[in-house]
């Protein structure tokens, strides 16, 4: 019992947590460093020293959170004047542990592809399913640099087209059920026949148009994060004003 | 022409504030204040010149950037120039105290003119280019724009923890935690909705991934492991924390290294500059 009380205390204790937080700063700084979360994470070894604090990290959370909702519940915190600021690292708690969630959902179920893509072709998405370009235009500024490329594409299933066209640009993705389709980039014609280049685009006419990049993503771990980015803002906020209050009133 | 004014304006604040530090004598800031807001201004007249000029809020660059980061930090420093106001002929601590304002108030200024001068330099182009496809969005405001006036706010904090390190007065020194928990507080609500949040979701519209531990990304996630660092060390080490003062300079510096080293030294997605 006297050692499962002073685990429950370890487990809850904020010194622990500051402890976690720092080792993952460090961590985070290390892959800054590196460039890439490989460095961490495509090792044996990098693995547990990310995993056993990061599982760690979701425990003390976890179990300081409820710890302190618990707390301050029997004591009528929230409820008293002003009591729902208090809430206010309770949902910051959440939040995270919902971001660490979606993080997992992301990383175990997502799901994506690329097509570079010449007008009039077509890239299977999924069984009969299929997205065809039907036109691929680019504008320009008069220093050359591309000011916008637009994408008309169609949805089809079987080869007949049931949906669109709809046209495609950056920063405004189409959805298709669950899938979402981005305007990656493009290719320029000439980069293009240069890749194509093999045996296997012997007399393959070359190239005189752009192509177009396409994504299609399907990402379960997206809809967590966006509520966990919700709590997180309303979570910050009510800590903020609560402690500027706080802070006010000494 | 505006930036350039502001630039000059700044440096003569930094000499006056010099001067200021080193006489110790009872002084009035208002000169500061009307100055900071001139600067402020300034560089706002310019942001919105660009801004009008591209059809988009003018932070699809360096140079822009570096602008609009200055004008905050100028807004701010014109509040705490407020805070100094007209010291009264004091002894002692009530001395220590208005010193401790006006190094802060220096610090600041050192940091708004460094960031001008680079502004200034060669270094940075600054010529007024429209945004690339990957730009055009209402999500330029939300993200960018509410970073950096986090940023500022950590400006602040880091000047407030400068001098709580640095001075042997309790009174400075609790005065300064003060200042510096109240901006690194407000910085850190900016900064985590508008770098972290509102960086995630336009993220997932542009490239259809909220996460890629792109440089810039995974530099803003130590910046705010950082400040989530000091946050926790000051509800266990109280207001004395010379550790957590420590935490709030290396959480500065990490922004910093967010900003200007990721530009200079790693590219990514967000190669924009």
């Amino acid at each position: 019992m006297k050692i499962l009380r002073a685990l429950y205390v370890f487990l809850k204790s904020v010194k622990l947590a500051v402890f976690l937080i720092g080792y993952l700063f460090l961590l985070a700084i290390a892959a800054g460093v590196s460039g890439s979360i490989n460095l961490v994470s495509s090792s044996t070894w990098g693995r547990l020293l990310l995993l056993i604090p990061l599982s760690l990290f979701i425990i003390n959370l976890t179990v300081c959170s409820v710890n302190r909702i618990v707390k301050l519940s029997l004591a009528g915190a929230y409820v008293r004047r002003r009591g729902f600021l208090r809430a206010g690292p309770d949902l910051i708690h959440a939040a995270v542990l919902l971001f660490i969630l979606g993080g997992l959902l992301s990383l175990y179920g997502r799901v994506e592809g690329l097509a570079v893509l010449l007008p009039g072709e077509e890239a299977v998405i999924q069984g009969e399913y299929s997205l065809r370009l039907i036109d691929f235009t680019i504008s320009r500024y008069p220093d050359g640099r591309a000011r916008e490329y637009v994408s008309e594409v169609q949805l089809l299933r079987g080869g007949s087209p049931i949906d669109g066209p709809h046209d495609l640009k950056v920063n405004r993705p189409l959805g298709f059920g669950r899938l979402k389709i981005y305007q990656i980039g493009y290719e320029e014609a000439d980069a293009l026949n240069d890749q194509r280049q093999g045996s296997e685009n012997e007399g393959r006419k070359p190239c005189s148009v752009n192509a177009s990049v396409l994504q299609a993503v399907y990402d379960p771990g997206f809809v967590p994060i966006l509520w966990a980015g919700l709590l997180l803002t309303l979570g910050l906020g009510l800590l903020m004003v609560d402690k500027l209050i706080s802070l006010k009133r000494e | 022409m505006f930036a350039s004014t502001a630039f000059v304006i700044l440096i003569v604040l930094t000499v006056t504030q010099i001067v200021k530090l080193f006489r110790r004598s009872p002084q009035s800031y208002e000169v500061e204040q009307v100055f900071f807001m001139m600067s402020a201004l300034l560089l706002l007249a310019d942001f919105g010149y660009r801004s009008y000029t591209i059809g988009y809020p003018a932070v699809t660059n360096t140079y822009e950037s570096l602008v609009f980061f200055t004008a905050v930090i100028c807004v701010l420093q014109y509040w705490i120039a407020r805070r100094v106001g007209t010291p009264k002929a004091q002894e002692g601590e009530e001395r220590d105290w208005i010193h401790g304002h006006r190094l802060i108030l220096f610090v600041g200024t050192i940091i708004g003119f460094l960031l001008l001068a680079l502004a200034s330099s060669p270094l940075v182009p600054s010529s007024v280019r429209p945004p690339v496809p990957a730009l055009q969005s209402y999500w330029l405001i939300f993200h960018v724009l509410l970073s950096f006036i986090g940023e500022a706010f950590f400006v602040v904090g880091f000047a407030a923890a400068l001098v709580f390190l640095i001075s042997g007065s309790e009174r400075v020194q609790l005065e300064a935690d003060r200042i510096a928990y109240t901006s690194i507080l407000i910085g850190y609500f900016l900064f985590t909705v508008g770098a972290l949040v509102f960086g995630m979701i336009w993220a997932e519209q542009a490239w259809g991934n909220y996460w890629s531990w792109d440089p810039k990304e995974t530099w803003a996630l130590v910046t705010w492991l950082a400040y989530t660092l000091y946050l926790h060390l000051r509800i266990i080490r109280g207001k004395k924390g010379k550790l957590t003062a420590a935490v709030a300079i290396a959480g500065f510096l990490c922004a910093m290294f967010t900003f200007f080293g990721v530009n200079y030294l790693a590219g990514g997605l967000h190669s924009y500059a």
